[in-house]
Formats: structure tokens, sequence, C-alpha cells
């Protein structure tokens, strides 16, 4: 198996809002999902998951709530605000600017 | 909407940290167990599972940290522990904790005292719109390259072809005695120009200016008086407006009350203001100040080069405008330019150095300190904390370290402004300007915060870097001290040096001046002489024979008091500030010759003028009872008169004159003297008998007694003979000698108590270093003396290190200080900035004290005990 990719600069942020865009998720749900989503090629760094869902819950993207996971176990479960999900509109058109211009480059060079 | 949950978030963060915790250890908890059980399902056992879930984590002290740091009020509460914690250290070193908050307030204080009187001096002396626009106009001559009063038949071809100014307006001083009110008083005020107070911009508290018909000749008897005037000496009462108080025998109608913060710095402070005389002197009689104010959008080059285009086209219009030009200076630089300003740049220069020095002592004192401490910042990093906490730790100390100095610093910023306050001239009213302003405040909190992160970043930055295994695996003290960390100690100290040499040069320099201005041979005798102003009114002496008169009815029974030595009447005295100069002239010479270089000082006297004043008499006679008013005209001159006049011939009986007077005969020579103080020199005077050309201005008295003692009874025989006859500036002639010298005492006291402050701190600094890098080689000097080193050996080594870092400082300072000397200048008499003794004589001081502050540490390198040392092995 090869080695999985360091998520590129500043990506997290998107991947975070974009995995918890259908449902609230708690932090070790959202590794997960981008884990499999990404077919085991993306490997969130567990250390900068939980400052980056902090970071995210601060500025009022994302809001937490201590639910009941499956196992009866409480755990703190992250839900996109409104704003939250502007943001990652906003990200998303951004990341589609970034990847078309990379990929242009690529073709054309 | 999301400001609110923003809000909402910071309010949780800062109020329910607890709660806040203990949710995210739960939150990492669950994520760790997710792990494991993902760990034991791969197949490991139980411990490995654990460990391995560890390991991906990542340091969960760490991770914890940053997601508070991403709660962006944890700079708040981390803030509150940071200070407590960093009073708790200062509170376990109280040595070094007085020692920094002392040497930071010295820095701080000055600093702000500094501040305080720049901002009173620039900020607040003119209060009037746009005061930018506002300027002073001087003529300038060619051939003495000086300043000099303006005369009003240039300011009005000025005024009539220039372009840059909206306003213009001249001034002159003015004297006049109130009566009328209580015992007659004599006041200072100014006469100003049509267009004066349009000029300034400002709005008469009561009342109103004077209307242009008020101010031509003849109807021109009316007053505005100032704010302190009107509430001293006619009780604040608004009915003055509009009635009439009576100066110098004629009455002035008031017209209206200047409000109390009208001031317009002049050289001299004003009671009143009144029409000028308009006179026709044609360009003669330079007098007068002249002022402007700039057309908007003109700057003050524009308008100075418009003007000396003017002055030319006059030189080759007018003869008597030949070899002036004209000078355009803004008014705060024209305030500046006097020897408060310089004054005031020396404090500024001597300040910065004194703040400098100390947070260098300070910065150095930290990072010797925080060397100590490395292997603490390495548990506290190891414990979870990132370098930027740990830098934070660190600054909060050094912050809260300079916070306390400003503390103590606000103290002595507020004595030596008062202390400056009391040696400026009155004219400056610096005390008044000087005020509390938000501006300052500002100025103080941010000064502190500089202070602190001068002195603490490096320090901090350094320990922060420290790397983690080296620092704990060291037990503390290495076996020699880590070359980078001296250098930068070594640095520090140097500069502290080199500042130090620069500041001890300024004291020396002003030191020597001061001692040439006590030392000056002033011609007069300063002991047992009393002086006062009295100015007989000519409304009431209209005549010669009424002054002479008065003077032969007051002067027996001045003398006639007991301890009456003898009594003097002239037009000035030394000091006394009244002088009038005109251009000299020898019977038999040409009078061609330029106007400045002609000048001489004229003066009117009775005969025992000289014998009061204690000048004494070189050749030929003083005036006696022959010189009347029917008999030959006589003069007296003295020496530098002779020098400039007549050099190398007999004056006896050579006839002189003042321009524009008649021929007096030479009767005698006197000794020269330094009329206007210890600083100016001896300049040619011509003195005319009074009963020849009768004029009283003032009166000497010699005594046998304690001057003082004999004010009243003086006081009494004059209240006598004219109740309405005003006396002031009743002082004794050493009051005045130690009231001319004062600005340069005060400054010398200043600087060179600064120069002694920055040594002191530099020389501590120096042993300190020196002192701790003894410490952390104690072990390789215990090898060395295991192995034979001599103790004095190593003694020199300690005392040559220290002398390569003084040589260094030293050398640095003293070129320093012979670029910096050109600020005192102006302030030096008698030595030049670039004094080879005081140049020589300063870092030879210091090096002398730091060799010597440095002789604790050579002996304790010296006496290592090699046993002790090796058994710590």
């Amino acid at each position: 198996m090869p080695k999985p990719s360091d998520l590129l600069q500043g990506t997290l942020d998107l991947l975070i809002l974009k995995a918890i865009n259908h449902e609230p998720l708690h932090g070790w749900g959202i590794a997960k999902r981008i884990q499999v989503l990404s077919d085991e090629v993306l490997a969130v760094q567990q250390g900068s998951l939980y400052p980056a869902l902090h970071r995210l819950e601060q500025q009022g993207w994302v809001a937490a709530e201590w639910k009941d996971t499956e196992l009866g176990r409480q755990a703190k479960f992250y839900a996109l605000t409104r704003e939250g999900r502007r943001q990652l509109d906003r990200e998303l058109a951004s990341w589609s600017r970034l990847s078309t211009a990379v990929e242009q480059v690529l073709e054309r060079a | 909407m999301r400001l609110l949950r923003v809000f909402r978030q910071r309010m949780r963060s800062l109020f329910r940290g607890a709660k806040v915790d203990s949710e995210l250890v739960n939150e990492l908890q669950f994520h760790l167990e997710q792990l494991t059980r993902e760990n034991l399902a791969a197949g490991m056992d139980a411990r490995t599972a654990r460990q391995a879930a560890r390991c991906e984590l990542g340091g969960l002290a760490q991770v914890e940290e940053e997601c508070r740091d991403h709660r962006r009020v944890s700079w708040l509460t981390e803030m509150g522990k940071d200070i407590r914690y960093a009073w708790r250290m200062l509170r376990k070193s109280p040595g070094f904790t007085a020692l920094a908050v002392i040497t930071l307030a010295f820095g701080v204080g000055a600093s702000l005292a500094v501040y305080t009187l720049a901002e009173a001096m620039l900020l607040r002396s003119l209060p009037f719109p746009s005061p930018d626009r506002l300027v002073a106009i001087y003529s300038v001559h060619a051939l003495r390259g000086t300043s000099e009063s303006i005369g009003q038949e240039d300011f009005r071809d000025w005024q009539a072809t220039n372009t840059v100014f909206e306003r213009m307006a001249f001034t002159e001083f003015n004297q006049r005695t109130l009566t009328g009110f209580g015992d007659p008083e004599r006041l200072t005020g100014t006469s100003v120009s049509e267009g004066f107070f349009e000029m300034l911009g400002v709005q008469p508290l009561m009342g109103r200016w004077f209307t242009p018909r008020e101010q031509k000749p003849g109807v021109d008897h009316v007053v505005m008086l100032s704010y302190g005037f009107w509430m001293r000496r006619l009780g604040a009462r608004p009915d003055v407006v509009g009635n009439t108080i009576v100066l110098s025998g004629v009455p002035y109608r008031v017209t209206g009350i200047m409000p109390a913060n009208f001031r317009f710095l002049e050289w001299h402070l004003s009671d009143y203001w009144t029409p000028i005389d308009y006179v026709n002197y044609g360009h003669k009689n330079h007098q007068y100040g002249g002022y402007g104010r700039l057309k908007t959008g003109i700057a003050v080059a524009a308008a100075q080069r418009q003007m000396s285009e003017i002055a030319r086209r006059m030189e080759k219009e007018f003869a008597d405008c030949k070899g002036w030009g004209a000078r355009v200076v803004s008014l705060r630089s024209a305030l500046l330019e006097d020897e408060v300003g310089s004054a005031l740049l020396v404090f500024a220069a001597a300040a910065i150095v004194v703040l400098l020095v100390a947070c260098g002592n300070v910065a150095s004192l930290l990072l010797a300190r925080g060397i100590g401490r490395s292997k603490e910042i390495a548990i506290r990093m190891a414990m979870g904390a990132g370098r930027r906490r740990v830098l934070r730790l660190l600054l909060t100390e050094s912050l809260l370290l300079s916070s306390l100095g400003a503390v103590a610093g606000v103290v002595l910023a507020w004595w030596l402004v008062r202390l400056a306050v009391g040696v400026a001239p009155a004219w400056t009213q610096l005390g008044a300007l000087v005020s509390m302003s938000p501006t300052l405040a500002i100025f103080a909190v941010a000064l502190t915060l500089a202070t602190g992160v001068l002195t603490g970043l490096w320090p901090a930055v350094r320990a922060a870097r420290a790397v983690l295994q080296n620092d704990l695996k060291e037990s503390g003290v290495s076996l020699v001290a880590g070359k980078r960390q001296v250098r930068t100690l070594n640095g520090l100290v140097v500069g502290e040096i080199a500042l130090a040499v620069v500041l001890l040069t300024f004291a020396g320099l002003l030191t020597k001046s001061l001692a040439q201005i006590l030392r000056a041979d002033l011609g007069y005798r300063t002991d047992h002489l009393l002086t006062f102003r009295m100015p007989l009114p000519s409304s009431r002496y209209k005549d010669d024979q009424a002054c002479l008169q008065f003077w032969d009815k007051l002067r027996p029974q001045l003398e006639a008091l007991p301890g009456m030595i003898s009594v003097a009447a002239s037009d000035g005295v030394p000091l006394g500030g009244a002088a009038s100069y005109n251009p000299m002239e020898i019977e038999g010479r040409s009078a061609a010759r330029e106007w400045a270089q002609a000048d001489g000082r004229w003066s009117i006297v009775t005969g025992d003028y000289f014998r009061t004043i204690g000048i004494p008499l070189r050749a030929g006679r003083t005036f006696n009872g022959g010189d009347t008013a029917s008999a030959e005209p006589v003069a007296i001159v003295n020496e530098a008169f002779v020098r400039k006049f007549l050099p190398g011939e007999n004056p006896l009986d050579k006839h002189a004159r003042p321009q524009g007077s008649r021929w007096r005969r030479i009767v005698g020579v006197i000794g020269d003297s330094r009329y206007q103080g210890p600083t100016q020199t001896a300049e040619p005077e011509f003195y005319a008998p009074l009963t020849q050309a009768p004029w009283i201005g003032f009166v000497a008295l010699r005594t046998a007694i304690p001057e003082a003692s004999v004010i009243g009874p003086v006081r009494a025989i004059i209240r006598k003979l004219d109740p309405l006859l005003a006396i002031s500036q009743v002082r004794t002639m050493q009051q005045s000698v130690d009231q001319a010298t004062q600005m340069p005492r005060a400054l010398m006291a200043l600087v060179g108590g600064f120069a002694g402050l920055t040594l002191g701190m530099s020389t501590l600094g120096l042993a300190g270093v020196m002192a701790y890098t003894v410490s952390r080689r104690k072990r390789e000097l215990g090898l060395r003396i295991a192995l034979g080193a001599g103790r004095s050996e190593i003694a020199r080594a300690v005392i040559r290190s220290a002398g390569g870092l003084i040589a260094v400082g030293a050398a640095i300072g003293a070129a320093g200080a012979y670029f910096a000397g050109q600020v005192l200048e102006s302030l030096l008499y008698g030595v030049r900035p670039h004094d080879p003794l005081v140049l020589v004589a300063a870092p030879i001081a210091l090096a002398a004290v730091a060799v010597l502050a440095c002789l604790a540490p050579a002996h304790s390198a010296a006496s290592v005990d090699p046993m002790a040392v090796l058994r710590q092995e």
C-alpha cells in the first residue's frame, strides 16, 4: 500500500467542511470519512484535525453538540452552520479555480 | 448572526474555561479509544494498541494546547497566568528586580520628561489657529551673519511688495508704570502694529481689538490687558473694559482682555498690549520683532526666497539697507533656536542615551538569567508549551519589569519637569505649557512596551530557541559558556560603555564650560552690591532739571543710611537687561565704516557709578561735580573701546561721540567688564555723565553690610520722596549673576547626573557579565588551577578580557562623542565641542572605573577551589 499523501496546505478546512456537509460527525468520523472517500489516499494528520475543528468552531463555520454515538458513548458532533455552508461554497469555488489552473499548467506545459 | 456565534464562543471560552477544557480532554479521549479499538481489531495486543494510538495522535498535551490557542481568548487567560507567574519569579530575586526596575525607571523617566517638555514647547506654545503658517521675520546682517530685529521702514517695504504673507505685523518691547492701583508698578508689555491680533487669529476674552482709527497717532491711548494682569491687579472686574487705567502718567482706555491661554512668546512676558508708535526712522533702527502669517499653501522656503529677493532689491535702492538680508523662520523653529531649544536638545540626547543604556543593561541581566534558566524552559517545552508560549512568558516578565520601571519613572519625570520649569526663562511660560495629555499617556505606554520588548525580546528568543535534549541532559553547568551567548552579552556591554563615554564627554564639556563661566572675570564686583530699576516717568519729570533735582534729593538720603558706602544712578546696570547701542565716531576720523563694526554701548552714569559697581579706573579721572550741564562735554570709555577705535593711541583728550550726539572729550579710561553676563565678551563702552545727559533708569548701592538689610529703608525713602514712583528688579548683583548662570548650572548638573548614572550602569553591566562568565567557566578554571595555572595569571586573564571590551566600547564612544559634540556647540562657553582634554579624559575615566569594577569577578575567578569544582563531576 502506498504511503498516504500529505494534505495540501489549506485544504484541510475544505475537506472537513465537505465531510460534514450532509450529516454531523465527530472528529474520528470526519477523519475516517476523508480517508474512505479518498480511497485511503488522503490521511488527515490526527494531531492537526482537532485544532482545525476548534478553529472552525471559533470562526462560527461549524457548531458542535454532544450526542450519543452508536456505541452508546458521548462524543462531540460537528455540524455546518448556515455561514459554514456559505464558507464551503466559497472554498469550493476557490479550490476549483486552483485545480483548474494546476491542470491547465500540467496539460499545456 | 455569525458574529453573535463567535462572540458566544469567546465568552464561553473565557468564562467556562474549565468546562471547555474537560470537553476537549473527553473529545480527544474518544478519538484515542477509537484508534485503540481499530488497532486491536488489526490484531495488536492491548498495550501496543494503546501506544500506537498515542503515537498516531501525537503529543496529547501539544494538541490540547494548540486547540486552546484557537479559542482566541487564550491570550487573555494566559496573560493573567503569565503575569502572576512573572510576578512570582521577580519576587523570588528581589535584588535583580530592584536593580532592573531602578535602571528602567531612569531611562523611562528621563525620556518621559523630555517628551513632556518637547510637547509643551512645540505643540502648546502657539495656541493659534494653523500655527504652522506663523513665521518670524528677521533682518540678517550679512557681515555678522546674525538674525536681528527689523526696522519699521524695511517692514513697510516688505509688506508692500511681498505676495506670500496673508498678514504681517511688528512688535516692540514696551515698559510703563502703572499708577492708581495701590503701589505703583513697573509693567512689561508689547506695542503691536495694526493687524497683529488678526494675524494670530485670536479673539479677546472680553471687549474688542483696537479699531484702525485707534491705531493712528494721537488717538492711540488704548490698551488690551493680559488675563493674568487683569486677575492680579484689577481683581478680574469686568467693568474694567471701557474704563481707563493710567500707564506712565497717561490715561489709556481698556478695549479688551485677552484669554487666559493667550501667549505670544517674545522673549519677555506681557501684561498689556498697546498700539505701536509709527516713526519713520528711514531704513535704520532695527528694534522691532517681525512676524507674518503665510498664505495657505505657501511654504516657509518659498517665502524665504521671495523675501531674499526683495531684500536684494532694497539693498540696491537704499543705502541703509546695504548688507542687510531678510530671514523667514517658522515661529516654532524660532522658539527652538533659542538657548532653551538647545538645552532641550541636549536633554533629549542625554535621555535617549540613558534609556538605551538602561535597556541594554536590563537586557544583559535578563540574558544572563535566561541562560541560567534554560533547563526550566526546556522542561516547559517538554510539557507541551510551544515556542510562542515560552516567548510570551519571558516577554511578560520583561514587560512587567518595564511597567514597574515606568511607574517609578513617572515620579522621576515629574521631578525632572519641575526642575526644567524652574530653570527655564520666565518668558517661555513653561510651567503653564506643561500638562498631562492623551498623547503623553500614549507615549508613556508605548515607551514602556517598547522598553519591555527591547529588553526582553532577544533574551526570550534565545531562550525559546534552546535545543531540548541538550538542555535537559546538561546538569545546568557547562564546561565553557556558549560562544554565541557570551558574544551577545559582550556586544551589549560594549554598546553600553560606548554610550556612557558619549554622555561622560558631554558632561565633561559642560562642566568645563561652566567652570569657565564661573571663573570668567566679570570686571565688576558681585558682592555687597544692590541694584534696582527706577525709571523716572517723563510725564512728571518733564525736563533734565526735574530729574537732576530728584537725584540730588535722593542721593544724600541714601548715602546717609547706615552701612552705605556709595550710591550711583545710571541708565543701566550690568545684567539689568537695559542697554543701548550706537555706532561710535572719533573726531577727525572717517565715519564711513560699517555700522555693525562701529557698534558700541553707550551709557549715562553718575560720578560714583564706577566705584559703586566696582569697575577700576585705568587712566584719567571719573566724572565729578565740575562736569555740569554748562561745562565742557566729557566722556569715559573702557579699554575695549580704546582697542577698537583708538588702537595704540592715547585716548585721553580725544573727542568721540555716539552717532547723532555731540562730541565729548574723553577724560578717563576704565577696565573692561561683561555687562551682559559671564558668557559675553567685553564690548566697547562709552559713558557720559548724568549731569550732562540726565536720564535715570537704575540705582546701584554698595554697602558694607548685607545688601538685603538696606532694601526696606531704601524703599521707605523713595516712597517719601515720590509715592508714585515704581521700583522693580530689586536684587543683589550675586543674584543677577546666579540667574544668568542658572541654565548652564542646571544643564551641567542634569547631564552630569545622567552621565554618572550611565557610567554606573555600564560598569555594573560589565562586572555582571564578567561575573557571569567566570561562574560559567568555574570548572574550566578549576581544571586549569589543578593543572598548575597561577591564580594571578587567571585574574589577569579576566581583567584582560574585560579590558578588551572596555577598549572597544571606549573607542566607539569617543568617536561617537566627537561627532555628537556639535549638539552642544551653542551651549558651550570657552570650550569647543572637540576639546581634546575632555575627549581623552572621558574614556580614560570610564576605563579606570570599569577596570575597578572587574576586580571582584577577577578575584572570584582566581579563588576558584579546584577540589570543590572537580568534586561536582
